[in-house]
């Protein structure tokens, strides 16, 4: 059990030593080599851990953390099946991106920062999956968010990256408050926040109900800020301003699906009323994203509302009580969004190096400057068109077996429940028609049509033909390409219930055996309409006036501003900031108070001056007045005083001497008879 | 030795400042320095207490009972005949229990910080580490004060340095600031003090009443069962009034038998005052003398304009430490003496405290000033505090003594990173730069840990402490039934304000373009000195740290926390029947 323990914990700190290691070290020739070689690591240990879960019995670890009033908050930790098979995927996942990142990124002057961002986020992934305790999975759930925020804005002079970044981080924490929300209310229901002991005690004993569904609403928001669900999607296409590494990694497969991952934990004790706003928010979520991915022509853009569209599906399937398929199609896409934003990097990589600097306006993310791409670069070709398969669920695929699975449920509940569910129905079949048909837009723009910059006027006279990337770059995409394919999941490609994964995670699943052909042979057929209706237009070119007076219609506009959400918010913020702005310069009351006060002191300060000042004065004045009096006085009277006693006593003395003339004898005898008189007076 | 170590931390800085009043001049460069030298001398004795704390121990929590309280220092100290009423006497009483340990930590680590940023003075040293030597050692007197009267001393010296301290060495408009800040805390002084007489009329000292009659000789004599004895014969009349021995000492206060049957506080007496009973107006008067220091909604506006005019290291004083004694007098007296009006009025406290979290937060999204934003956010945080307290689960108010710390911490960071650029610039303007993260990495970085500490994200102290109130503040629905769900579900909404604000400066000051208002700055800004890097660092492990590790404070807090939490809502409870049934 021992080295068991260390090995699973040595998978989830790995990262951690990595960033470590790279804030040490520091060399930015290392720092890559060090963060590939900690995922490794990660995935070797995760590798181990998943085989050892895998029919066996989780694992769990506890630690004693905090004791408050009588409330025992213990850390529990665990690995299950569920969390073993996201922990491989995002550690492999995080492996490509690295690799990739290593050509991708190469040059940067702040690729410490960089892999030091990557390798903290991969940790903070690991802990969101490992946790069991609700406070935790919140600390990484925000760390992630953290990472997410510090890699979107990577490039921090751009200011679209910055704004971006706090963007992201702001409408999250509106989900994150949903959580506060639920930590709340569970904790008041079951006096702890650990989801093991609340499953236990979820059994057996008494339920509000009001704050099962204030729990619910909670875990419900906070997935759908992370996992971008309509109203709060808003932030994803704008978080590819962010290096695309990182958009493949974060805003693709791992982070985004955090939110499904949640609610997958959660479900146990969602009451119905929330996997009805689950299931709608899911299938609205699902459409909209597809139906604003139709116009985009920044090619991450149309990947980003791809990703919001098929996490709908995600949320979709958890709304219709099937978190089965859910986890199902949150590992394909995983794979095959990952390979095509990888694939989308190697296409912008390569399309950087086309124009020179007399092109403007040229945008290397723009499709309509891309094209031909399959004969200038092959290789990336193969990986990118397996994952775009996958992501429009063309048969064979694994994205074709998760996405039908998620279809079959709604289907069924939609045919037996009937009312508000057939909407979401016909929502989640008609995304997948839209997906087909952006799906084969965006492979037409890059791959087939003539490379659109050649057609400019200025920019074709230095055009330098479009080059096939590295192997560093193409292999990963590669790679997920045929992990694409649905050997990987089963051996059925038309089984959508008997994958190995869906097996193995140990989530009851819901089978609609008797659905399950209908199911097929809809969404084949949606993606069959998307395709024509797509082949039509962008390969035969038919319908060209259609095409026209659709791109001045307001659908059109609809799309491209994604529902102007983004207008909302802004308005929203503008509102706030000026409130803000206005209580900051009310004059609020007590200024008038204050100065008051002030005005007071001044004016005691006044009467200070004048008044008492004045008798001061006064009083000084007076004393010099009398001085001078009394020094006058003194000089006259008193002075004159002693004048006249010592003209007096000269007088006196003038008298007694002159008979005694110049006889000393005389004038001695004179004294005595003085002193005598004198002292004869005294006595 | 141990038997003086709270005299030395509150006396030693006070003679500090006499020291420094008389060097020659000659040794100017030494002021600073000597001033360090003593805040590290309380942080060393500071921290000497908190390692011997017996956190864990029952009977060592302190709150209720003067033998219960650690480091105990208890003289007479006035003593006054009244003649035909009594006695009264105010003690030399300092102790320190689990409401306290972790403000008096708090208060060194700040002060001590202070002091170093406090070297950027240039003008008038001597006057004013003489005076900050005395704010050092008031701070920590209202900190470790068990009688009220001494209390209420030191909270008076503490007005005067500090509104020097902003008046003087302050910033332009620095005058009306000082006085604003002057006549906020004067008028709750003022509401203090009136209580603090009406309570000195009405309670005894059980034990020396006891010897006043005679039935001990000595106090050493005294039992429970004559303290008992005491407080029967109180009730019943037998004592007559010339043998009332009155008494400041909190401890007596706490406990209804210690009061004079029909004396204006007491229980039975069931006069109203504007239709409310005299216990609450008086509980409520307390409040308010303390949620002005807090700040609290709508008596805040000091706030702001003190912060912005005071010089930085008078900030980091102000916000790390001053603000927290109005949570910690609500605690140590508006709860603990009056738990009846506590629970009366909790309603209003969260109210209070939710406006405070949002408020602060909608100014702080106004707000243009970099020290104003910070201002606004700790009302914004101190709001929190009030949510906490106003629970009265142990939860919330741990959450609450945590968030004081935590607070504490992070605005002293977030203070000196604003003095960083004052100190180069002297301008605080949020527009007048941009992008500083290419030309001041360091501080960005720094920046960024404060910044992110600040808007709670978990692993950082700020983070447990809000969630610590809201469980408190959310159970409370169900476990005392004084704050409904609503409430706290609406102050959740702080967590989003605080990441738009702090994100949207982040963005305005550090990314983007590189830009600065006036081109004379740019061989000004130099990135972080070891000296600011001294400050900071401690402040960013130490935030961090209990971030991960809560425990490490709420070991310390969490006995006496439960003690009081019991106290506040049984007993309270208790008050309230006997006010409304009588």
């Amino acid at each position: 059990m021992n080295s068991i323990v260390f090995i699973s914990l040595l998978a989830v700190i790995s990262p951690l030593i990595g960033v470590f290691l790279i804030q040490l070290i520091g060399k930015s020739a290392l720092v890559d080599k060090i963060g590939t070689t900690s995922i490794g690591i990660s995935i070797l240990c995760n590798l181990f851990m998943f085989s050892h879960v895998w029919g066996g019995s989780p694992i769990s670890l506890t630690f004693d953390w905090l004791q408050l009033g009588e409330h025992q908050f213990e850390l529990t930790f665990q690995w299950n099946v569920l969390s073993a098979v996201i922990l491989t995927m995002v550690s492999i996942i995080s492996m490509f991106v690295h690799i990739f990142s290593s050509a991708y990124m190469q040059g940067d002057p702040d690729l410490k920062r960089y892999y030091s961002l990557l390798g903290l986020f991969t940790f903070a992934m690991f802990g969101v999956l490992i946790s069991d305790h609700l406070i935790f999975l919140y600390l990484f759930w925000e760390l992630v968010g953290f990472c997410s925020y510090m890699l979107i804005g990577f490039w921090r002079k751009k200011e679209a990256a910055v704004s971006a970044a706090k963007k992201a981080f702001v409408i999250n924490r509106i989900g994150d408050a949903g959580f506060m929300v639920a930590l709340m209310a569970l904790y008041l229901q079951f006096n702890t926040l650990s989801l093991s002991e609340i499953q236990v005690s979820f059994q057996s004993i008494d339920l509000d109900s009001s704050l099962l569904v204030l729990a619910g609403i909670g875990v419900m928001l906070a997935a759908m800020g992370k996992s971008a669900q309509i109203p709060f999607a808003v932030w994803l296409p704008d978080a590819m301003q962010g290096p695309t590494p990182v958009s493949a990694l974060i805003h693709a497969a791992t982070m985004v699906a955090a939110g499904i991952y949640l609610l997958v934990k959660c479900y146990f004790f969602l009451p119905d009323s929330v996997l009805l706003c689950i299931a709608l928010v899911g299938g609205i979520t699902a459409f909209i994203g597809a139906f604003s991915a139709l116009t985009q022509y920044d090619i991450k853009r149309i990947l980003a509302f791809s990703t919001i569209s098929q996490l709908g599906y995600m949320m979709l399937s958890i709304g219709v009580s099937d978190p089965s398929s859910s986890i199902y199609h949150l590992i394909t896409h995983a794979f095959f969004k990952a390979g095509l934003f990888l694939g989308a990097g190697a296409v912008i990589h390569s399309m950087h190096q086309v124009s020179c600097d007399i092109c403007k306006g040229f945008d290397p993310q723009d499709i309509r400057w891309m094209g031909n791409l399959r004969k200038h670069m092959p290789k990336t070709l193969i990986g990118f068109s397996l994952c775009l398969a996958g992501l429009a669920g063309v048969p064979f695929t694994t994205g074709f077996l998760s996405k039908d699975a998620i279809l079959t449920s709604v289907l069924a509940k939609g045919l037996n429940d009937g009312g508000i569910w057939i909407f979401i129905m016909i929502l989640g079949f008609l995304a997948a028609a839209l997906t087909a048909f952006y799906c084969l837009r965006m492979f037409y723009h890059i791959f087939l049509k003539d490379l659109g910059i050649a057609n400019h006027k200025v920019c074709q006279e230095c055009l330098v033909l479009p080059k096939e990337v590295g192997t560093r770059m193409y292999l990963p995409v590669m790679i997920l390409g045929f992990c694409s394919l649905w050997i990987s999941m089963t051996l059925n490609p038309f089984n959508t219930s008997g994958s190995w994964l869906q097996q193995g995670i140990g989530i009851p699943t819901l089978d609609h055996h008797e659905y399950h052909i209908l199911a097929i042979v809809l969404s084949v057929g949606m993606l069959l309409l998307g395709l024509f209706i797509g082949y039509m237009i962008f390969i035969q070119n038919k319908a060209q006036a259609l095409k026209k007076s659709l791109k001045v219609s307001f659908l059109y506009k609809l799309s491209f501003h994604f529902f102007y959400l983004d207008h909302l918010y802004k308005f929203g913020a503008k509102a706030i900031i000026t409130t803000g702005e206005r209580l900051d310069k009310i004059p609020h009351a007590d200024e008038y108070f204050v100065k008051a006060a002030v005005v007071t002191s001044e004016f005691i300060r006044g009467f200070d001056d004048k008044v008492i000042d004045f008798f001061v004065k006064c009083f000084a004045v007076g004393n010099v007045v009398i001085g001078h009096v009394l020094a006058w006085f003194d000089k006259e009277i008193i002075d004159g005083f002693v004048k006249l006693f010592t003209r007096f006593m000269k007088l006196l003395g003038d008298i007694f001497r002159k008979p005694q003339g110049e006889r000393s004898q005389s004038m001695i005898a004179w004294s005595m008879v003085l002193i005598a008189i004198v002292i004869g007076i005294l006595i | 030795m141990s038997q003086l170590l709270l005299t030395l931390l509150v006396f030693v800085p006070i003679l500090g400042t006499f020291v420094i009043l008389l060097l020659p001049d000659s040794m100017k460069n030494m002021f600073g320095k000597i001033t360090i030298g003593i805040n590290s001398f309380q942080l060393i004795i500071a921290t000497y207490i908190i390692s011997k704390y017996e956190g864990l121990h029952e009977t060592m929590n302190g709150v209720l009972s003067l033998d219960n309280y650690q480091f105990l220092e208890k003289y007479d100290w006035i003593q006054l005949n009244l003649g035909s009423f009594g006695k009264l006497t105010a003690e030399y009483l300092l102790g320190v229990d689990g409401l306290s340990n972790s403000m008096i930590l708090l208060a060194a680590i700040v002060l001590l910080i202070g002091a170093i940023s406090s070297l950027e003075i240039k003008r008038k040293r001597r006057g004013f580490y003489a005076l900050y030597l005395l704010l050092s050692g008031t701070i920590m007197g209202c900190f470790l004060a068990l009688d009220f009267f001494l209390f209420y001393l030191f909270f008076e010296f503490m007005l005067l340095p500090m509104y020097f301290l902003i008046g003087i060495w302050g910033g332009k408009n620095s005058e009306y600031a000082s006085i604003k800040f002057f006549i906020y805390t004067l008028v709750g002084s003022i509401f203090i003090l009136v209580i603090m007489i009406a309570l000195a009329a009405s309670v005894i000292d059980p034990s020396a009443t006891a010897v006043q009659l005679g039935l001990v000789n000595h106090l050493d004599q005294i039992t429970p069962d004559i303290i008992s004895k005491v407080q029967t014969m109180l009730i019943s009349g037998e004592i007559g009034q010339s043998d009332y021995v009155r008494t400041f000492t909190l401890v007596h206060m706490m406990d209804a038998k210690n009061y004079i049957p029909d004396s204006i506080l007491s229980l039975d007496y069931g006069a109203t005052l504007f239709g409310t009973n005299v216990r609450f107006v008086a509980f409520l008067m307390v409040f308010i003398g303390f949620a002005i220091k807090l700040p609290v909604v709508p008596l805040h506006t000091w706030l702001p304009d003190a912060h912005v005019e005071a010089p930085t290291s008078i900030s980091v004083v102000l916000a790390g430490i001053l603000l927290k004694i109005g949570g910690y007098g609500m605690l140590r007296i508006a709860y603990s003496v009056f738990p009846d009006g506590a629970q009366h009025f909790a309603w209003w406290i969260a109210f209070g405290g939710v406006v405070s979290i949002l408020y602060g937060a909608f100014v702080a999204l106004g707000t243009h000033n970099l020290k104003r934003l910070i201002a606004y956010s700790s009302v914004s945080h101190m709001g929190f505090v009030m949510l906490g307290i106003a629970s009265l689960t142990a939860e919330g108010v741990s959450g609450a003594i945590f968030q004081m710390f935590s607070h504490g911490v992070i605005s002293s960071a977030l203070f000196l990173i604003a003095g960083v650029l004052y100190y180069r610039t002297g301008d605080l303007e949020i527009e007048s730069y941009s992008g500083l993260s290419s030309k001041m990495p360091k501080y960005t970085m720094l920046a960024t840990i404060a910044f992110f500490a600040s808007l709670g994200l978990p692993g950082f102290s700020g983070f447990m402490a809000e969630l610590f109130v809201f469980l408190g503040a959310f159970n409370s629905s169900a476990v005392n039934h004084l704050i409904p769900r609503w409430m706290t579900v609406t102050a959740v909404l702080g967590l989003v304000l605080s990441a738009a604000y702090y994100l949207w400066a982040m963005q305005r000051i550090f990314l983007g373009k590189y830009f600065l208002k006036k081109e004379s700055w740019e061989s000004l800004l130099k990135d972080l000195t070891p000296r600011e890097l001294l400050m900071l660092a401690p402040l960013a492990i130490m935030t961090l740290a209990l971030g991960i590790y809560p425990k490490l404070l709420i070991n310390l807090i969490e006995g006496s926390v439960t003690e009081l939490v019991e106290f506040a809502n049984y007993v309270g409870a208790d008050y309230i029947k006997t006010i409304i049934g009588g």
